[in-house]
């Protein structure tokens, strides 16, 4: 009987997966309240942005857990049959690449609701002394 | 090399990166506080600009130092584990290291734009 299976990898992998699924929906959770903040920043119309914003952060983490692959070069997993260290260390590599595409995501969300918060705020501005 | 060396010098190397992260967090975290409640002048917005910067830092700091590249062969040594520690915190402080460059230009071309605009 083999130590380590096919089915310890599909393990380490779809818990790589639900890992990053986690940590998006916990970066929603710590981002609340998104909804009434959102309305704030944009005016009102906040159903587009709310819904979007949401779905782009789970997606983004689900995308960057499946960018990693398990196969090699050639196409073959049986190098990770043969190393279990190998295999966790995929799965350390799929919640990396999770956050490295959260991470992007956000980023460009923090600049466009920045952009949207300054437009908003045009007559209002900070750093301005008009006499 | 036993098994428990590479664990305990990727983890030892995690906690190091992590550190740091925090680190860079509350140093940056109460000037963070200001600029935003300056620029958005709603405590609520100002708030929420604020948690997403902590994230985009975290999240940036903590991803990088997650990968791992260890030598695990026969051919490892202490050497090389030594290098691997290395290379794991490079990518950590070369991610938060660019994180922070970007976040700075975008504050600063944000703060000129606000500026221009209110003359």
């Amino acid at each position: 009987m083999k130590n380590w299976t096919e089915f310890h990898i599909s393990i380490i992998y779809f818990t790589g997966l639900l890992v990053a699924l986690g940590s998006s929906i916990l970066t929603i959770f710590y981002l609340r309240p998104i909804k009434k903040t959102i309305e704030k920043i944009t005016k009102g119309i906040d159903f587009f942005w709310d819904r979007s914003f949401k779905t782009t952060i789970i997606l983004a983490g689900l995308l960057g857990a499946m960018s990693v692959s398990f196969r090699n070069c050639s196409g073959n997993y049986t190098y990770l049959l043969e190393s279990r260290k190998e295999t966790i260390a995929k799965g350390f590599e799929q919640v990396s690449a999770s956050f490295n595409y959260l991470t992007i995501i956000l980023g460009l969300w923090l600049i466009i609701f920045l952009i949207l918060q300054l437009m908003g705020n045009k007559h209002k501005m900070p750093g301005v002394h008009k006499d | 090399m036993e098994n428990s060396t590479f664990i305990l010098t990727y983890i030892l190397t995690f906690l190091f990166c992590l550190t740091v992260t925090a680190g860079i967090i509350i140093l940056i975290n109460k000037g963070l506080k200001r600029f935003f409640e300056n620029l958005s002048q709603d405590n609520d917005v100002a708030i929420f600009f604020h948690k997403l910067t902590i994230i985009i830092i975290l999240l940036g700091g903590i991803g990088a130092a997650l990968k791992s590249g260890y030598n695990t062969g026969e051919s490892s040594n202490w050497l090389t584990l030594i290098w691997d520690s290395a290379a794991q915190a490079q990518e950590s402080l070369e991610r938060l290291l660019v994180t922070l460059i970007i976040l700075a230009i975008t504050f600063f071309i944000l703060h000129l734009v606000a500026r221009r605009v209110n003359k």
